[in-house]
């Protein structure tokens, strides 16, 4: 039944797209799925489509990645030391509730547009890891933390048969979050900065041509890549997980 | 041995403890008994020097090394059972052993999230008792708990009173009795603290 439902799902509102589209009546508004399709079809045949896909993955999961390492340190050091907190954590919330447009348009004139849409992806991430992660410290239960210290446990074992385990969950759903935070955010940079090769690119190319077939293309290509990444990296989170399960089993 | 000596403790405006002194043998079984709040679980956590915010001195002489089973569990709950009790003991065999003679011979490779409520206590219990120590303090171990468990319990915490020191909490005058233990009552803070003496 489940294997049923999913496309089934997709199928309707598919259909749903083709009425409306068949509604307005103008492939320059809301071209229909068919015609998407076609362009879709097309842009896979261009050697450029794979560059720009590439590349901007590689932008986004390097800002993503670096967001995830440093926020994940920035979320220890704050929960643990008071005053690294007192400095970081108001600039991180103003990080937080800054528009995304604000610090694109900033750090176009102070950053390579090749790199920027890393710079804008590590920027929303950040802050969101740094919290969860800072959360997730603040929350272990110190409880179990004074019995390990009480019964003598090295500071290797305090870290990852206590911290590890507590946090890893806070942590997960920080990653869970930013991924399309952080792809959302990367794509809206590359509109901004128009990189050579970038799917922001194209995005803005399609929208200056009022090809909006090319944009809804894209678009279905920006919505799949999102959900084939977070996809990978959660089965990789998972086996991980299980293989770190398994190690500690047969210890 | 254990000397206490004009022990004074509060938590705000409340006085627990007041120029409470005591000196506790070298061996054998102490019961810290007296009504909630008395200050018993402080008393312990003085001792075991989890709690240092205290006026007053405690002195642990020929005391190496101490044991304890904590008023809650507070087993890691991504280990086993067996891994909980496993880093103690430092001695795979002997976690095992002391496992298996509180009935969980079976359960070395559960969780605690699998685990009944009285099982985790005996894999709590089992943790302390992995370990050998000068001194093992026992803060309400017996709690939820089944009658025979209760029996191998009280058989290991006698073993235990024989070579060293254990200090216990308990509410159960039965689990006293039944120990043997020697008896001292935290009273009320104004009134210097009374010992009751061994109830065998």
């Amino acid at each position: 039944m489940k294997y049923v439902r999913g496309p089934g799902i997709l199928l309707f509102w598919i259909g749903v797209w083709w009425l409306l589209a068949l509604a307005v009546g103008k492939d320059v508004l809301i071209p229909g799925p068919d015609r998407v399709a076609v362009k879709l079809a097309e842009l896979l045949t261009v050697p450029d489509f794979y560059k720009s896909v590439g590349l901007s993955i590689a932008r986004i999961l390097l800002g993503f990645s670096a967001a995830t390492l440093a926020g994940a340190v920035l979320g220890v050091l704050c929960a643990k030391v008071r005053w690294v907190d007192m400095f970081l954590s108001p600039l991180l919330s103003v990080i937080k509730a800054t528009p995304v447009a604000s610090f694109i348009i900033l750090a176009l004139v102070l950053i390579n547009k090749e790199i920027l849409p890393a710079a804008i992806s590590f920027l929303m991430v950040l802050p969101v890891i740094h919290g969860n992660v800072r959360q997730g410290v603040l929350e272990t239960d110190g409880k179990l933390l004074e019995m390990m210290r009480f019964f003598g446990a090295s500071r290797k074992d305090i870290l990852t048969k206590l911290y590890v385990p507590q946090v890893f969950p806070y942590f997960l759903s920080g990653v869970r979050t930013c991924l399309g935070l952080a792809w959302k955010a990367g794509v809206a940079a590359e509109v901004l900065c128009y990189p050579k090769y970038s799917v922001g690119t194209n995005l803005y190319q399609s929208k200056v041509y009022l090809e909006t077939e090319s944009l809804f293309a894209w678009t279905v290509v920006i919505i799949v890549i999102s959900m084939v990444i977070e996809k990978i990296l959660m089965r990789l989170i998972e086996y991980a997980v299980a293989r770190r399960r398994e190690v500690k089993s047969r210890d | 041995m254990i000397e206490c000596t004009n022990l004074s403790k509060r938590f705000g405006d409340k006085v627990i403890l007041s120029g409470w002194s005591h000196t506790f043998p070298e061996t054998g079984i102490v019961a810290v008994t007296g009504p909630s709040g008395r200050g018993k679980t402080t008393l312990l956590r003085m001792i075991a020097g989890l709690d240092k915010d205290y006026e007053g001195q405690i002195r642990l002489s020929g005391v190496g090394s101490m044991s304890m089973v904590f008023q809650e569990n507070r087993l890691l709950p991504t280990l086993t059972a067996l891994q909980n009790v496993d880093p103690v003991s430092k001695d795979t065999g002997k976690a095992e052993k002391i496992l298996s003679r509180l009935g969980l011979a079976d359960d070395l490779g559960t969780y605690p999230g699998e685990l009944s409520g009285g099982m985790k206590r005996r894999v709590a219990f089992a943790r302390a008792f992995a370990k050998d120590a000068d001194l093992y303090i026992l803060d309400e171990p017996f709690v939820s708990v089944d009658e025979d468990t209760k029996k191998e319990l009280l058989d290991i915490v006698r073993e235990a009173g024989a070579k060293s020191l254990v200090l216990l909490v308990t509410h159960d005058e039965q689990d006293i009795t039944d120990l043997g233990a020697e008896r001292v009552l935290l009273t009320d803070p104004e009134d210097t603290s009374r010992k009751e003496g061994k109830t065998d």
